[in-house]
């Protein structure tokens, strides 16, 4: 048991005078690739980027019809509002999914592993905060999303919500849906029609510099990094060195430590 | 104007209205009201049979466009069986009777009617400062509306003004008015929205009101269905352009010579609700789209302040000034969002690189 359990010393080989490299490493330690992202939470990611791409061309067409129809039988908005409403289905199906997962996904996509609810997750997303404003060298790293990542998104979910629901409210402006009606006829007696648009609109820009400054963060927390970030959300696996694991993840813990000792 | 109680087929009658100018007229009115052909025998015997019910009609703070809107209507079926339809005894912009003799007649029909008699609001009333922003004869034109309406058989508030308070009631609002319904809570009051309320619609009100003897369904705003149930865009004439794509995109283009969608030119036609395409104006001569300008959503809750700017597709940010439109706003978020990420990435390329990793085991202490 004894030997077993301070193996870790052993195989890593003691740190070097640094020296010039052609090509630059950096070592880890010993790792493992976990499987943080099931494909539920990939397919609705995905599914997310592309119809929030979609909808927000298909949308913008509908606030300012830029293509003029020239020819006799266009059928150019109807063809746009169509193709939004469409993916707008779509859209909600994949928030669906998400929504599911905050309650039976895996420990890292729950709901209860992002909020930022403790003092202590406060205290660590003021540290990923101090390495976007370069006080602190390296970032912090999680297992799952760091906290302050976590945090916005759970941010971009709520705004989804409220982006499904005012969608709702003006597709049932026109569709007058019984069902529809007693979930969401009853907002415009409260907040008029033009501002249930105007909210629509404005969040779209919204998601655009979301996503924008997403794919930056998670860009330059990854190459920081280097234990695959970016990779993650389309194999699903992070290498994680072993000593960050989860303290109850033993078996692959000790899988780990097998690995190591036998080599 | 003939006294009431008179049978209303005599009263037509004497005026040489003959029988098949009242059978288009209920024909009209069943169309307008959207009720099958069968009530047609039942509607021209309530209306034939109608022992003139008296209507008193209040004027607030108005322009007295709805006045003008019903008493204009020449088409001889609605305007004139309307005034005859019922007992007009008190309406300022048309009565001969003036100051006291005027008061006195209100008095009257408010005591010997009680119960029985219409009245028609037309203006909003106001609120601020005990309501002294419109008084008649010395009374704040919320007692005259209290007294008068709670004594009615039924309410009918005619135009934006009466409504929800219109035009006086938008933005700062500095008398504090409000429409009949908000100012008399509990009372039954059917709501004509509009600017100005279109006389039809009002007509149809009173013949439904004479034939079944009750006011038709409404909506949440207390609107009657039958005239406020559907959406302008899906009855428009140009909406088969809106479908196809094409749009006036500058008043007198080509676009607009040619009828095609008013959408980009502000159009509120996909948010409003009324009947204006079927019933239209002016005995069905013409409506605002028709006629080449956008629909402006009179008919709508607070459209002095939610539709516009009229000429715009979406309101303006609120907080950020008349002058800021939605897409400016956004895309100087995005153009922000843009310029901070290239900004971090250069400045994150000059980081200097990261000390080396401590030894694992401290690496959870120091996180
Ligand atoms: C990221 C997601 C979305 C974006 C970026 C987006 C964008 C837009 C934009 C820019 C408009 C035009 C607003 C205007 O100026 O009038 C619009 C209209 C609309 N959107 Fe969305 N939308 C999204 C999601 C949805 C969803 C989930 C629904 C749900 C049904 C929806 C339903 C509608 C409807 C019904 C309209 C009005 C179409 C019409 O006027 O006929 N949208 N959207
Ligand atoms: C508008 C576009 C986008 C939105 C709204 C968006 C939203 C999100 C959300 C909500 C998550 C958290 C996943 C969860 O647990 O539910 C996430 C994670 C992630 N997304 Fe996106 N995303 C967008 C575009 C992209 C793009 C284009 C990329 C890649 C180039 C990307 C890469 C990632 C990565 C690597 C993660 C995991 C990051 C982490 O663990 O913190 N995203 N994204
Ligand atoms: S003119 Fe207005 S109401 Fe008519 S189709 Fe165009 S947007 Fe709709």
């Amino acid at each position: 048991m004894q030997p077993q359990m301070k193996p870790a010393a052993a195989p890593v080989p003691p740190e070097r005078a640094p020296r010039k490299l052609a090509h630059p490493r950096m070592r880890i330690g010993p790792a493992i690739a976990v499987y943080v992202w099931q494909y539920p939470l990939r397919l609705a990611h995905w599914g997310l980027v592309l119809s929030i791409g979609l909808l927000a061309f298909t949308g913008y067409y509908i606030h300012n019809p830029f293509i003029v129809g020239q020819t006799k039988t266009t059928f150019l908005m109807g063809t746009f509002r169509f193709a939004h409403e469409a993916f707008a289905m779509c859209f909600i199906a994949f928030f669906l999914i998400r929504i599911y997962l905050f309650f039976a996904g895996d420990r890292w996509v729950k709901l209860s592993a992002m909020a930022p609810v403790s003092r202590a997750r406060w205290k660590e997303m003021i540290e990923v905060a101090k390495f976007y404003a370069f006080i602190r060298p390296r970032p912090l790293s999680k297992v799952g999303h760091n906290p302050l990542a976590a945090a916005s998104y759970l941010g971009i979910y709520a705004l989804i919500f409220v982006e499904i629901v005012t969608g709702l409210v003006m597709f049932n402006w026109l569709a007058q849906n019984p069902v529809l009606t007693v979930l969401v006829g009853w907002i415009p007696g409260y907040i008029d029609i033009q501002n249930i648009r105007l909210i629509h609109f404005c969040l779209m820009f919204v998601f655009i510099a979301f996503g924008i400054v997403h794919v930056h963060m998670c860009l330059i927390v990854s190459s920081a990094e280097k234990r695959g970030l970016l990779d993650s959300i389309f194999t699903g696996y992070k290498v994680v060195p072993v000593d960050e694991l989860e303290e109850d993840d033993r078996a692959a813990i000790e899988a780990a430590r097998d690995h190591r000792v036998r080599a | 104007m003939l006294a009431p109680g008179t049978e209303m087929k005599d009263a037509l009658e004497r005026r040489g209205i003959t029988r098949r100018q009242l059978v288009k007229f209920c024909s009209a009115m069943l169309g307008t009201l959207a009720l099958p052909d069968r009530f047609l025998p039942q509607a021209m015997a309530a209306v034939a049979k109608a022992r003139k019910p008296v209507l008193v009609w209040l004027e607030f703070q108005d322009c007295a466009g709805c006045s003008e809107s019903m008493l204009r209507s020449s088409h001889p079926n609605v305007g004139e069986a309307v005034l005859d339809l019922l007992s007009w005894e008190y309406h300022e912009t048309i009565m001969a009777g003036a100051g006291q003799a005027a008061t006195r007649t209100l008095d009257r029909v408010v005591k010997e009617e009680k119960g029985k008699y219409l009245v028609v609001v037309e203006g909003s009333i106001p609120t601020a400062e005990g309501g002294i922003h419109c008084t008649i004869g010395g009374r704040a034109a919320i007692d005259i509306a209290r007294e008068v309406c709670s004594n009615a058989a039924a309410t009918i508030a005619v135009g934006a003004c009466a409504f929800d308070g219109g035009l006086v009631a938008a933005k700062p609002n500095p008398t504090g008015a409000v429409g009949v319904h908000e100012a008399l809570p509990g009372i039954k009051v059917i709501n004509m929205a509009g600017c100005p309320h279109n006389p039809a619609n009002t007509a149809a009100v009173l013949v439904h009101y004479l034939t079944f003897n009750d006011l038709p369904a409404v909506d949440q705003y207390s609107r009657p269905l039958f005239a406020y149930g559907r959406i302008i865009h899906d009855q428009c004439e140009r909406r088969a352009h809106f479908d196809a794509g094409r749009f006036v995109t500058e008043w007198g283009d080509e676009g607009h010579r040619k009828g095609w969608c008013l959408y980009k030119m502000g159009c509120k036609g996909p948010e409003a609700t009324f009947n204006c395409p079927i019933v239209q104006w002016n005995d069905h001569t013409s409506w605002p789209i028709r006629a080449g300008h956008g629909c402006i959503g009179c008919a709508s809750p607070r459209f002095w302040d939610h539709m516009s700017p009229f000429y715009e597709r979406l309101p303006s940010v609120p907080g950020f000034g008349v002058e800021m439109t939605a897409t400016k706003l956004g895309l100087g978020l995005v153009g922000a969002a843009l310029v901070g990420v290239t900004g971090h990435g250069l400045a994150s390329t000059l980081r200097p690189a990261a000390p080396p990793a401590p030894p694992p085991d401290s690496v959870r202490k120091e996180n």
